[in-house]
């Protein structure tokens, strides 16, 4: 799995890109005091960057976890007053992807199969417990257990994505039937004015479902891996400023682009980024003169992260809106009042994501939107 | 029956709005008159008066024709408010689609569609479809009083 990746999922379900801790944290949950102080111990020797929290009862472990989580539950299964068993169901309930280990005794081989059945991620014998081998199964388990939410994830996406895009094919589609029925009883009837308008809306229509397979091209395109250099987002932005020269004088816009840092990822990428901004800044705008700047975002030298800010004086997005807008074919306009895909800022939000980035839109209705970028800082 | 009050269409597509209409008024079987909203905000608006309906709230529409797949706000959310809206949820509300997805159906039916059509590909097929709904909602069964 591409390392990058991975943390990006981690990152974008935080709030905060800035707050990400890389320790592991184990929840242990063990009733003998002793074995949970030397079990606990393990742990932390074995590990580098690990905290343990340890619980002597499984009802102590699920308060916790419910208030706090873990990347990895190690449970013995034989607890005092409770079936470890139904612990290890207890927490696949809360969060079905936590991996959780079990620690059986010598001999138990069948309970360490049950568990393993009903969702462990793997099964400890405790008289043979050392640190490497407590190691091991605990990393193990979490990048197993990250790779399993990703898939369900991308899963997940996926039947969404399709059963959008079934029904945004289709209309079109549709419309050319229609059309064409239409064009048909206008023939017989004689009115050659009437059958070229819907010949010349049939072709429209047609445009439109062409249109939205390449975007869609493009779009899985960005699941193929590309290379990362360090890029300076000035060139970037430039490149896609350029590809609108046409435009940008058509509706006596300015494009203003100041100091940009530079970032760890792919040039290409970032100006289709910086190319459907700009272009939606344009289309998106009733002023004579739309005005785009794209520029730093002031941060204290401190933070991890730097932040750029594309700013349109465009008719701006609606409060409720402004999250459900990186969706994949997601449309705030019918085709009549602008046209699009739907796919210009889902594009955008895959390209930052992969840039282990976050984009996010402020905007106030009538005055302009804001798209900011928060990158990781590059160190060169 | 009650021919003034209004059917609300909420469809973004012009094209499937004209075949509704030349449904609707096909053999001047319909003298309801029908008010079409492009987006579901507007269509929101429109119940609720709010936006470019607020300075003359409309009267209830006896009878809402709603696309699933709209821009902004989409049809399942407007479905959404309207059925847990107390003075709306009495208004049936007829989904059209061109989704077949079952997620889709059972959900707007437990929210409260109270019929899901799937909008059929040719367009004698699709105003077919739509004349006999139409022959259903206003002459075979009784509609609650808009107000």
């Amino acid at each position: 799995m591409n390392e990058a990746k991975k943390t990006t999922h981690h990152l974008r379900n935080q709030s905060d890109p800035s707050v990400t801790s890389n320790a592991k944290r184990v929840l242990l949950v063990e009733d003998n005091d002793d074995d949970r102080e030397n079990i606990a111990n393990m742990i932390l020797d074995g590990n580098n960057g690990v905290s343990v929290h340890a619980a002597a009862t499984g009802d102590q472990a699920l308060a916790f976890f419910k208030e706090h989580g873990a990347d990895c539950v190690i449970l013995d299964y034989r607890l005092e007053a409770e079936d470890g068993l139904d612990v290890l169901a207890a927490l696949k309930k809360i969060a079905p992807f936590v991996p959780v280990i079990m620690l059986t005794g010598q001999g138990n081989e069948e309970i360490a199969a049950t568990s393993i059945k009903v969702g462990a991620a793997d099964y400890l014998v405790k008289q043979r417990l050392n640190e490497t081998y407590l190691r091991t199964s605990i990393d193990n388990a979490i990048s197993r257990a990250a790779l399993e939410l990703r898939v369900a994830d991308q899963d997940a996406e996926r039947s969404q994505f399709l059963n959008i895009l079934v029904h945004d094919l289709r209309q079109p589609l549709r419309n050319v039937r229609t059309l064409g029925e239409m064009a048909n009883e206008e023939m017989e009837a004689g009115d050659h004015d009437e059958l070229k308008k819907l010949l010349v809306s049939q072709a429209t229509a047609a445009t439109r479902a062409d249109e939205l397979i390449k975007t869609l091209e493009g779009y899985a395109m960005l699941d193929q891996d590309v290379a990362y250099t360090s890029i300076s987002l000035s060139d970037a932005a430039t490149m896609a400023k350029e590809n609108y020269a046409m435009v940008i004088a058509e509706r006596r816009a300015e494009v203003i682009i100041r100091d940009l840092p530079k970032v760890h990822g792919n040039r290409w990428q970032m100006m289709q980024v910086f190319q459907n901004l700009i272009g939606n800044g344009l289309k998106y705008n009733e002023s004579p003169n739309p005005q785009i700047i794209i520029e730093s975002e002031s941060e204290s030298e401190s933070e991890a992260t730097v932040a750029i800010v594309v700013k349109d004086n465009g008719i701006g997005v609606a409060q409720k809106h402004v999250k459900s807008i990186f969706s994949p074919l997601k449309r705030l306009w019918t085709h009549e009042q602008y046209i699009g895909t739907g796919l210009g800022l889902a594009t955008c939000d895959k390209i930052v994501a992969g840039h282990n980035a976050m984009i996010w839109c402020t905007s106030t209705e009538g005055e302009g939107s804001q798209f900011h970028i928060r990158f990781p800082k590059f160190v060169a | 029956m009650d021919t003034s009050a209004t059917i609300l269409i909420v469809e973004d597509n012009p094209d499937d709005y004209e075949a509704c209409i030349t449904a609707l008024t096909q053999d001047n079987n319909l003298a309801n008159p029908v008010h079409w909203c492009k987006t579901g905000d507007e269509g929101l608006d429109y119940l609720c008066g709010g936006g470019k309906y607020a300075d003359s709230k409309p009267e209830m529409p006896c009878l809402i024709m709603l696309d699933l797949n709209l821009p902004g706000t989409d049809g399942r959310q407007v479905l959404a408010q309207i059925k847990t809206d107390e003075m709306l949820k009495k208004i049936p509300v007829i989904v059209m689609t061109s989704s077949r997805d079952q997620a889709d159906i059972d959900a707007c039916y437990r929210e409260g569609a109270n019929s899901y059509v799937v909008k059929p590909v040719d367009l004698d097929g699709f105003i077919a479809s739509i004349t006999r709904l139409r022959d259903y909602w206003f002459q075979i069964v009784v509609l609650p009083q808009p107000r």
